[in-house]
């Protein structure tokens, strides 16, 4: 029979328990690993090492209802993304403020449907500033967008394609041009709760120099807007914006739809 | 400077076979006779044209 000596099983105690936790270390630390292998090799690959330019509906989401790219989890590009083709890049999807903030769309010619049904997540509804001033094809650019309400900035030059941008664009109210509108028309027929101060920056941004163009906005929003009495709905009407607004771009048709 | 403004008529729309509307203030290029009245239905197809053009 064996004897077994307190002090030998103690120290083989020990030993058994210092090797499980090396081994549960070295598990943590390979699994770790092998995670950020899989991302880099992920990442790599879907952005080409980082030269991806062309993104066309790179984190579009399904139409059904399914959303595949989260944010931090799915939703975590390696490389900042500054793309030139954006056709239909986050059509259906919902992410946050920061994810699209982070995207460089100065190089950008083709938006068209870029954020067609796409949300921004959070409460505030908050777009991010965005330069689209190399933008050539802008159609339902935010086509029925019903989940941003506000848009914080829109870069644009006198050459930039503004067309059919917001149609559908329903939840709008707040929207702010930095730059001139003179390469085509465009429309806010959908915007029916665009805000004042709003229609006074997009119709400021408007070319004095163009001639045959013509905008469209939201016969409730301005008569709402515009109001002289509150409740009345008579902005069409109102000095505020047939002398003060209306007057000022004579080279432009402005319609109410 | 004092613009021209069309207004349809109750139920009716303006188009100018690009854009409808309920009114409008004409630019200093754009003509009266440019623009003419429609019907509800005839609107909803001019956009349902436009629409199919965008996409």
């Amino acid at each position: 029979m064996t004897e077994f000596n307190e002090q030998k099983i103690a120290e083989v105690t020990e030993k058994l328990t210092r090797a499980s936790e090396n081994s549960t270390r070295l598990y943590d630390v390979g699994f770790t690993a092998g995670k950020k292998s899989e991302y880099d090799a992920f990442w790599d690959t879907f952005q080409k090492s980082g030269s991806r330019i062309y993104y066309d509906r790179a984190f579009a989401d399904g139409t059904n209802g399914g959303n595949m790219w989260v944010f931090n989890k799915t939703y975590r590009p390696k490389y900042t993304m500054k793309p030139v083709s954006a056709v239909s890049m986050y059509s259906y999807g919902t992410l946050p403020y920061e994810a699209i903030a982070s995207v460089d769309f100065s190089d950008c010619t083709d938006f068209y449907s870029t954020f067609s049904y796409f949300s921004i997540s959070g409460s505030e509804k908050k777009f991010p500033p965005i330069d689209i001033r190399s933008a050539t094809r802008t159609q339902n650019m935010f086509g029925w967008c019903s989940g941003i309400r506000e848009i914080e900035e829109i870069k644009i030059s006198e050459n930039t394609a503004v067309q059919s941008m917001f149609n559908g664009m329903t939840s709008l109210c707040e929207v702010r041009f930095n730059g001139t509108i003179g390469k085509n028309g465009l429309s806010f027929a959908s915007c029916a709760r665009l805000s004042k101060q709003s229609i006074k920056n997009i119709i400021g941004c408007l070319s004095d120099t163009v001639s045959g163009m013509k905008i469209t906005f939201s016969k409730e929003a301005v008569n709402k807007a515009f109001e002289s009495i509150e409740g009345e709905n008579d902005g069409e009407n109102s000095s505020g914006w047939c002398d003060d607004l209306v007057s000022t771009k004579p080279n432009w048709t402005i319609a109410l739809a | 400077m004092k613009r021209i403004k069309l207004t349809a008529n109750e139920g009716m729309w303006l188009t100018d076979g690009d854009i409808c509307a309920k009114s409008v203030y004409l630019g200093e290029n754009d003509e009266p006779g440019n623009w003419r009245e429609i019907t509800e239905e005839e609107r909803e197809r001019i956009i349902k044209e436009a629409d199919a053009v965008d996409k």
